[in-house]
């Protein structure tokens, strides 16, 4: 080979490499995300705060939450705040189920205080509901505050009153309070999600109170002041499946503050299968990919006024977009390498992994002391997010000769010659894994359904790792935006299995 | 309620805040075993 070609190859090497490294970046990003948290102490808003009771009016839309609606009603109801300053309106957006009823009776139970709006033509989704109650509830003005929740979503007694003590502050626009996930009994996928809401409320979100900058409000706890509902045009966006992120982004572009109250507490229901999960999930992330077009302008372009543009924040936002492409890429750069006969491959592939072993350690031993109620009923879930055998690969890098007789016997069980290295099919396969482990996550959702799924799907999120299945929605995402697909709004299913927690 | 139980309210979530530091060092303390561990025994 020429001097010239043997420099190209090296060079192609390296770019290789770094390929493969780049996929540990969604994990460095993550850890500096926590590392922020530890500025919350000094970085926060409740030097600012004040008792402050505005007249809340709580908008709820609602299609078919007969099951759920009257009891999130009576929790409203029973919340530590003035009651002549709290009325609740239940957009009910043409449902055929007990939904009228049920809100008719707890209208009649709390006279004044409960409202009952009624869509005779319904189905088009969360935010034409939320802007049929916004008309009614801005036509007069009695509001000062607006409560936008779900009908599923149970508010701590002092939840409310923790969120409007920010409002003492005008520069505020939002305030967003801690979702937990309340099924019980649940099973396993709730608990996924409840660490999951650690580390991406609990956690993400109190990184984003130190920056100044926050991504979104939650969908089932968001606070506007009138003022912010006025500057937003009175409506809610209904041009993407992403109108809680836009709102939270628009009200930041306007000047307005947006708060996150980790000790405001609600609990909402999640969903309990992979469907569920995966329909819901799905149409977040094609919300965020419309988000991210929509604001292409904006990303890592820091101005005044707003945090919307900052490096920090677009990390947090661009590593979660695109990790599905950072493990396909990895994968593809090491499989390259490997085939290609590159010496060193194992040394990447080893680095990669370190990384991760620290970044994981960090970031769930964190999480679990973040939230520890959360972290004692979904401690296990937390150790297997990345999935089973991502963490044998993590315990591999770390401390191989802890393993090589354990290595050693499963290389003679497929074949290979005992120290000498496992079969290739065996090495490429953990090469590819980091894109195989979001195939193996979509199949668990694909054989649900099927005969032995319900036992069959667990035991494949395990192995394959939560953590993969978020990425795989977030690839089939690309997928149906690229596609131009229907936008269609699929409600997720409640069914009253939230409860408030000790 | 009154302006002083919502000023007990505040200092009871800053000391939670302030408790996240050390939560944090203690997350840092079992990353810094696992690589010593790593150094020392297993490399």
């Amino acid at each position: 080979m020429s001097t010239a070609g043997h420099d190209g190859r090296l060079g192609t090497d390296w770019l290789l490499i770094v390929l493969v490294i780049v996929a540990a970046l969604p994990e460095l990003v993550a850890s500096w995300q926590y590392l922020l948290v530890v500025g919350h102490f000094r970085r926060n808003h409740y030097r600012a705060c004040a008792p402050c009771y505005p007249r809340a009016a709580v908008l709820i839309p609602a299609w078919n939450e007969a099951a759920v609606i009257g009891t999130s009603i009576d929790r409203l109801m029973a919340l530590e705040y003035p009651g002549d300053a709290l009325r609740v309106y239940v957009v009910d957006d043409a449902s055929t189920d007990a939904t009228p009823d049920v809100v008719a009776g707890r209208a009649a139970r709390y006279p004044g205080r409960v409202f009952h709006l009624r869509r005779e033509h319904g189905g088009e989704g969360k935010a034409h509901t939320l802007n049929h109650g916004l008309e009614v509830i801005l036509a007069d003005d009695w509001m000062q505050t607006l409560l936008i929740t779900d009908a599923d979503v149970i508010f701590e007694p002092a939840s409310l009153r923790a969120m409007t003590r920010h409002l003492a502050d005008e520069r505020i626009g939002a305030v967003t309070a801690y979702i937990k996930e309340g099924s019980r009994p649940g099973n396993y996928l709730t608990r996924f999600i409840g660490y999951e809401y650690v580390t991406a409320q609990a956690a993400a979100r109190r990184a984003q109170n130190v920056l100044g900058v926050l991504a979104c409000l939650a969908g089932g706890a968001q606070l506007h002041t009138r003022a912010n509902l006025t500057a937003l045009g009175g409506r809610i966006d209904t041009s993407s499946l992403a109108e809680d992120t836009i709102t939270t982004f628009e009200t930041q572009r306007g000047g307005r503050q947006v708060v996150f109250e980790p000790h405001a507490t609600v609990w909402a229901e999640e969903p309990g299968t992979l469907t569920g999960l995966w329909k819901q999930r799905l149409r977040w992330a094609r919300g965020n990919v419309q988000v991210t077009r929509r604001y292409r302008r904006l990303w890592f372009r820091p101005v005044r006024g707003h945090g919307l543009g900052g490096v920090s924040f677009g990390l947090f936002w661009f590593c979660l977009f695109l990790q599905p492409v950072f493990m396909i890429t990895s994968s593809a750069a090491l499989l390259t390498l490997y085939f290609t006969g590159f010496g060193r491959v194992w040394l990447a592939f080893h680095l990669l992994w370190i990384i991760n072993a620290a970044t994981y350690a960090f970031i769930t031993g964190f999480s679990l002391l973040i939230d520890p109620a959360t972290a004692r009923r979904s401690w296990r879930q937390a150790i297997f997010f990345p999935g089973a055998i991502n963490l044998a690969i993590i315990a591999y890098s770390c401390f191989p000769r802890l393993f090589a007789d354990g290595v050693h016997a499963v290389e003679r069980a497929l074949g290979g010659s005992p120290g000498h290295g496992a079969p290739g099919w065996l090495i490429a396969g953990i090469y590819a894994w980091l894109t195989l482990s979001m195939v193996v996550a979509w199949l668990a959702k694909s054989l649900e359904s099927r005969r032995f799924g319900r036992v069959l799907s667990p035991v494949l999120i395990y192995l394959a790792g939560y953590g993969s299945l978020l990425c795989a929605c977030t690839f089939a995402s690309y997928v149906l935006e690229l596609r131009r697909a229907d936008a269609q709004w699929e409600k997720t299913e409640k069914t009253g299995k939230a409860m408030v927690q000790a | 309620m009154s302006e002083r139980e919502t000023q007990r309210e505040i200092r009871a979530a800053l000391r939670y805040e302030q408790g996240l530091i050390w939560k944090a060092l203690a997350a840092l303390v079992l990353v810094a075993v696992i690589v010593i561990l790593r150094t020392l025994y297993f490399s």
